[in-house]
């Protein structure tokens, strides 16, 4: 049964399902418990009904425990009726006694943690720090990648691209292609279409200020498919798709910030591009993850596209995107292999269109999260696993030095008639008392860094809104403090246990060192966690080189003090020189303002690379085979200024300019170093010509090379340029890029303001700087980096303070030895170093392992890495270093302690 | 081998061991206050005693508050001397999401118990009926 399907209005609440499993747990299964089930069902509904969810579920837990208790007492009883005196034992009673022992137990936990706040304080805040960062990690994990996506089943929905052979890239499809596709395979469900929303923006006009958004133009099948159902009202039908009224269903951003979240806001009309749209319903926010930008859903026959998109020409134009619904009991493997021969069969159907295409399916969760946000966070998990376990190999180091401390003390509970049990037992519930505190500190923590983490990623990390702190992950987080608590005393505790009441009476003795065994244990803990932190700290090393390198890399052109702004003009202007009009006009106003550099214009400056799907026929060189693979290759639309406003460093050649424009000019070009090197390879390409999108015999014009640019990395900082062609012209719709010589907001709102003057229809949207979205493109590398870099930096310190702790012991430990040793003639320096070469060989011991870890684990890594390699010897030899360095100088205070040690002084010790 | 032993109410004679376990029908058993008061109640509400109802019911009329552990090891320990039955209420599956509802009736052997019980706080406060007056003063 799934919740989702099906759901009536009417279904009662359920009590919390771990106390409904512990009740199951507790009482033997058969008719009786299921009354008893049902009784406390009962009661939690009356209560829910005639008081508060949050009383209702208090008070199901105080009942699910008192029935645990006396049906688990009760069974212990049944074994054993009477108690060693032959009288029985009240179930009151004995759950008085044992919760008095726990008690003493408690109290004396606190009494000897607050006696050494000292122990306490480290013990806690280490594993705090573990806690914090594994459970803040969880969360996000589980809100991002393991909660269910906000559809209906959402394991059998798949993306479909067009795969492009030629070019090793993909795309939307057609309405054609989908269409053929969905006719022909019986592994699909059912698909739906959605255009690509880059092309489908719109203005909301009328009410208030004109804004540009964006529009979401859906299939007939779209919210069928995904299977979700509206917040308010309905969703599209296939009957919205007839001519007739005009339906418009509301993204929940744009239902609360432009009606105020209006409840009766079905019914009323919204007015896009001079159009009143009826409001049928409003989705929840979380059903605009596939469509992320889109603020209202609207069928796309409304769009003047949806008749030509019918039409055969249209076949090779990839303005759809296309998700799917595998039919139940299809894999993903038996669908790809049925799509494989559905695009065979379409390439021999429309060689023209569909010459060179192929279809991929993907996971519809690998496209919205993405593998490599996925991959980082199960990565950052690992990560932080591995800090937990160092953080626990310290505390176990520090309860195992601080029981050999307390040897005495646990002897004398022995020798006054303590058993085992007790002693153990008591040995545990302070570690259990140090896990607890722990939790909390943790929690804390891991609430702070969940925030900051949703604070500082927002926009490179989907879905982070439904990251909250919410019981499963209070639960996570006792259960490892706990876990890890426990497992860091359990050795101690047990060592403790074996206490022996003969050693209370004697004085002195090998009080500090312990057992060979505990010190060898001790030894395998530093190096375990001086190995774990080089794992981490190489990684972190070879992250941070790549993100040097790609902050390194050269942009291609000025990106400080760049202002971008997207400009589409409506419908009135439709025709060239309409536009030419505006955006001439508007660039002139813009440069006359204070403040101005340089302004000028491209059709799109963060164009995807799926639209480099170009190709070219060069003069004189032989048309490519069809088989032979084609570059990518994009052509850019500028309005002369746009080199002057980016600063693109001119190579060869002449820049666009103003007379470029003008219908009549000759036909020129200018191209990007990339462009050069892959068709003139060698050559002077000044001066050549080509033909765009044409063979070289097509009645199109011949367009003439006149200069050559460097290349520009500007869609992701860590991928290479594409190769490309600016040519003069104006378009509809642009991209106004303006260099900033003053006060940036001061200019940004002059602009805005001078672009509304001139057309209060078209308000400039997404304004940004090109820094700014430059930055955001490699955020998750950024904040990947940021992240591994800090939990490597807090490993190093809890194993170099592990390291410290080992030694520091040693030589009080030793003193007596030392102090002998320099009796009988040993230099300072031998004792220093003597002191060093003990901790040198832990660190040598933990760098070796950690080194062989890091080199197995290196491959993980490779996708995250940028012009860096997993070996890079420079990254391996700063770790050793670092680490070298770092464990020396830990350990120059107790080894200068040993060597200042006075032989006299040490021979009256004791 | 086998050991007379007293249950901690001083419920009922248990014999512990291997050969018996569970009440011995013959002898008569003096009941506990709580027990009193659940078979109590259980006769109060009729055809309606059930797990929630009877914790009503005590905490309104004895103004206690029952841990339902106590009770439902009270109730269980009862029938099992045989002095209540119980049969399950199908009316009332909904809202228990199907589970059943087993409703508590005194057996005709409760009813001679809480007989018995009356009878001996009756011998017990003959000659002290002037403890029940009112202070008048």
């Amino acid at each position: 049964m799934t919740a989702g399907a099906g759901q009536t209005g009417g279904e009662l609440p359920h009590p919390p399902r771990l106390a409904r499993w512990l009740l199951g747990r507790a009482l033997p299964p058969g008719a009786r418990a299921a009354s008893i089930a049902g009784d406390l069902l009962e009661q939690f509904h009356a209560d829910v009904a005639a008081r508060s969810r949050v009383v209702a579920v208090g008070r199901y837990w105080r009942h699910v425990v008192s029935v645990g208790v006396r049906y688990g007492l009760k069974r212990r009883r049944a074994g054993r009726a009477v108690d060693r005196t032959g009288q029985p034992v009240s179930i009151g009673k004995r759950v008085s006694m044992r919760m008095g022992l726990l008690r003493d137990d408690l109290r004396h936990a606190f009494r000897s943690l607050v006696g050494k706040p000292g122990y306490a304080l480290v013990a806690v805040l280490t594993l705090a720090v573990g806690v914090g960062a594994n459970t803040a990690i969880f969360s996000l994990l589980r809100g991002v990648v393991l909660n269910d996506l906000p559809y209906h089943d959402t394991d059998r929905l798949a993306v479909l691209w067009t795969l492009k052979l030629g070019q090793n890239s993909r795309d939307g499809s057609s309405y054609l292609n989908a269409r053929d596709w969905k006719a022909q395979s019986r592994s699909l469900a059912d698909i739906a279409v959605y255009a690509r929303t880059e092309v489908t923006r719109a203005t909301i006009t009328g009410g208030g200020d004109a804004e540009r958004i964006t529009r979401a133009m859906v299939g007939p099948t779209f919210f069928q498919v995904l299977g979700a159902p509206a917040l308010l009202g309905r969703t599209l039908e296939p009957a919205d798709f007839e001519a007739g009224p005009r339906p418009v269903v509301l993204s929940h951003g744009l239902w609360r910030r432009r009606f105020a979240a209006d409840p009766r806001i079905v019914g009323k009309t919204i007015e896009i591009d001079g159009q009143a749209l009826d409001i049928v319903g409003v989705m929840a926010p979380e059903f605009a993850l596939l469509t992320p930008d889109a603020q209202l859903w609207q069928p796309l026959s409304a769009s003047s596209l949806w008749a030509r998109l019918q039409n055969e020409p249209t076949r090779g134009i990839d303005l759809l995107m296309v998700v799917g619904r595998l039919q139940d009991g299809v894999t993903f493997e038996a669908a790809k292999a049925e799509l494989d021969t559905i695009a065979a069969r379409l390439r021999a159907a429309y060689p023209r269109a569909n010459a060179r295409v192929g279809i991929e399916i993907e996971p519809l969760s690998d496209y919205v999260i993405g593998s490599r946000t996925e991959r980082s966070l199960w990565q950052l998990s690992g990560a932080v696993g591995l800090v937990l376990l160092i953080a626990c190999a310290n505390v176990a180091n520090l309860t195992l030095a601080r029981g050999l401390a307390r040897r005495h003390e646990f002897s004398l509970r022995a020798a006054l008639g303590a058993d085992r049990r007790r002693l153990l037992g008591q040995a545990l519930t302070e570690n259990l008392v140090v896990a607890l505190l722990a939790a909390s500190v943790g929690l804390l923590l891991a609430w702070l860094g969940a925030r900051a983490f949703r604070a500082w990623a927002a926009g490179a990390v989907p879905r982070l809104e439904n990251v909250p702190l919410d019981p499963g992950v209070v639960v996570f987080a006792l259960a490892i403090a706990v876990a890890f608590g426990l497992l860091a005393g359990v050795f101690p505790a047990w060592q403790l246990s074996f206490a022996n009441p003969g050693e209370a009476l004697r004085e002195g003795g090998s009080r500090a060192v312990g057992g060979r065994s505990a010190q060898r244990l001790r030894h395998g803990l530093v190096i375990a966690e001086l190995s774990l932190a080089v794992i981490l700290l190489s990684g972190a090393g070879l992250l941070l080189r790549s993100f040097l390198r790609v902050q390194a890399a050269d942009r291609g052109f000025d990106s400080q003090n760049v202002l971008l702004m997207q400009v589409d003009l409506p419908d009135s202007y439709d025709s060239p020189a309409g536009s030419a009009g505006y955006f001439r006009e508007a660039l002139a106003r813009i440069r006359a303002l204070p403040g101005i550099a340089a302004a000028g214009a491209v059709s799109d400056f963060f164009v995807d690379r799926r639209n480099a799907d170009s190709v070219i026929s060069v003069e004189g060189q032989p048309a490519r085979r069809p088989d032979e693979p084609a570059p990518p290759l994009l052509r850019d639309i500028v309005i002369p200024g746009y080199f002057e406003a980016m600063r693109i460093p001119l190579l060869k050649g002449r820049l666009l300019q103003e007379r470029d424009l003008s219908p009549d000019a000759p036909r020129v070009g200018v191209i990007n170093e990339s462009m050069a090197r892959a068709f003139w390879p060698g050559a002077d390409p000044v001066g050549r010509r080509l033909k765009w999108n044409a063979n070289p015999d097509a009645n199109t014009p011949w367009i003439t090379v006149v200069g050559v640019v460097a290349d520009m990395r500007r869609q992701r900082l860590d991928k290479a340029a594409i190769p490309s062609m600016f040519q003069a012209g104006i378009s509809d719709a642009m991209d106004i890029t303006v260099r900033v010589s003053g006060d940036r907001d001061a200019a940004r709102n002059a602009i805005r303001a001078q672009l509304l003057a001139l057309e209060p229809e078209a308000p400039p949207y997404g304004i940004t700087t090109v820094e700014q979205k430059l930055g955001a493109s490699v955020a998750l590398r950024t904040l990947q980096t940021l992240l591994l870099g800090a939990l490597a930096a807090a490993a190093l310190v809890l194993g170099v303070i592990g390291v410290y702790g080992i030694v520091h012991q040693s030589v009080v430990a030793r003193t007596q030895e030392i102090g002998l040793r320099m009796a009988l003639g040993a230099s300072q320096r031998t004792v220093l170093w003597m002191v060093l070469s003990g901790a040198l060989g832990l660190a040598a011991a933990g760098l070796t392992l950690g080194l062989i870890g890091s080199l197995a684990l290196g491959q993980t890594l490779s996708t995250f890495l940028y012009e860096t390699s997993p070996l890079d010897p420079l990254v391996y030899a700063t770790v050793m270093g670092v680490l070298l360095a770092v464990t020396t100088i830990a350990c120059l205070a107790p080894a200068r302690r040993a060597a200042r040690v006075d032989p006299m002084v040490a021979l009256r010790y004791e | 081998m086998a050991r007379f032993v007293v249950d901690y109410n001083l419920d009922s004679i248990y014999k512990v061991g291997s050969e018996v376990k569970g009440p011995i029908m013959s002898v008569p058993a003096p009941l506990g206050e709580f027990e009193q008061l659940v078979l109590l109640s259980i006769a109060r509400l009729g055809a309606d005693a059930y797990g929630v109802t009877i914790v009503e019911e005590l905490e309104r009329q004895a103004g206690r508050h029952v841990s339902r552990g106590a009770l439902y090891t009270t109730l269980e320990r009862l029938e099992s001397k045989g002095l209540v039955r119980w049969k399950v209420d199908a009316g009332a599956a909904r809202e228990r999401a199907g589970l059943p509802r087993r409703c508590y009736i005194v057996s005709a052997r409760g009813v001679t118990a809480l007989r018995a019980s009356h009878r001996i706080l009756q011998r017990m406060w003959r000659g002290l009926e002037g403890l029940l007056e009112e202070p008048t003063s």
